[in-house]
């Protein structure tokens, strides 16, 4: 019992920053990043996940959410239901109103979109989350090497996009 | 979160502007932990086919009394008692079939009138 709270609380202290990863696990979409997140926090709290203490337990836990994210996705094509989702969504996606720290950060996604998908999430964890190159390249099961040549290059891409839509100084 | 590792400031101070944005919009702890509505709603369903199903062999069941009425069905079961399942094809079961013996005679002594003549032979 004091385990499951223990864990609880740990899922419940980086619970925005969990839930930021999930949504660049599953591509933006917001809906399915809670969904993701739901399944990944049972499977935390029922034991089907196991933190074995061999990394730190956020990297831990989002090397879970991108797991999860994986299969959620491809239970989702089988389904049928993203392909429903993805066209309803382009037919009635909102045009919310913007501050200027929303319209930054929509020039960052559409600048991050131009990024291949490896080198999105290396950025977002080194930069979003605060994590070393060491342990995104475990988050993501890749060596170090390889997780810092997508480090780099979707740097450098990054800023020229941003250089592009004049959004760096 | 308090120390960064990357080495763009510019970049880095953009990323955070983003984590500020998004930790105001992002959905509470135990909201997630609670399942999105969809979710809970989709408990429904799964209920509504189990019930489906139960209908569906109950009527199943009740069917099994009758005899077959043409070369597209046959009794599933072999008993003719209530626990034989009533089968449709659209072909005649003859062509749909292969492992039903058509030619009853000498291996189904039990067949009997209550089936019909064409189908009797189809029984499994």
């Amino acid at each position: 019992m004091t385990e499951q709270t223990d864990l609880r609380a740990e899922l419940e202290a980086i619970h925005q920053e969990s839930f930021a990863w999930a949504v660049r696990c599953c591509r933006g979409d917001r809906t399915d990043a809670e969904d993701v997140l739901h399944q990944s926090y049972e499977k935390v709290l029922d034991g089907r996940a196991r933190f074995q203490g061999r990394s730190a337990f956020r990297t831990w836990l989002f090397g879970v959410i991108r797991l999860t994210a994986r299969e959620h996705a491809r239970r989702q094509w089988v389904s049928g239901r993203r392909i429903e989702r993805w066209w309803r969504e382009r037919e009635t996606e909102p045009d919310a109103p913007a501050g200027p720290d929303e319209e930054l950060t929509r020039r960052l996604e559409r600048a991050l979109a131009g990024l291949s998908g490896r080198q999105r999430e290396v950025l977002h964890l080194v930069f979003y989350q605060d994590l070393t190159i060491e342990a995104a390249a475990e988050v993501l099961g890749m060596p170090v090497g390889t997780a810092r040549t997508h480090y780099q290059r979707g740097k450098d891409r990054l800023r020229k996009r941003l250089g592009e839509e004049g959004a760096v100084e | 979160m308090s120390k960064s590792w990357h080495d763009d400031r510019e970049l880095g101070a953009r990323f955070a502007k983003a984590r500020a944005v998004e930790a105001r919009r992002a959905p509470s702890f135990e909201r997630v932990l609670r399942g999105p509505p969809e979710r809970r709603r989709s408990l429904w369903a799964p209920a509504l086919a189990l019930t489906a199903t139960v209908v569906a062999v109950g009527f199943g069941i009740r069917q099994a009394g009758s005899r077959p009425a043409s070369p597209f069905e046959v009794t599933v079961g072999g008993l003719g008692g209530p626990t034989d399942f009533l089968l449709r094809t659209s072909e005649p079961l003859a062509f749909e079939l292969p492992d039903i013996r058509l030619d009853a005679e000498g291996l189904e002594p039990d067949l009997d009138g209550r089936i019909g003549d064409t189908v009797g032979r189809n029984r499994l």
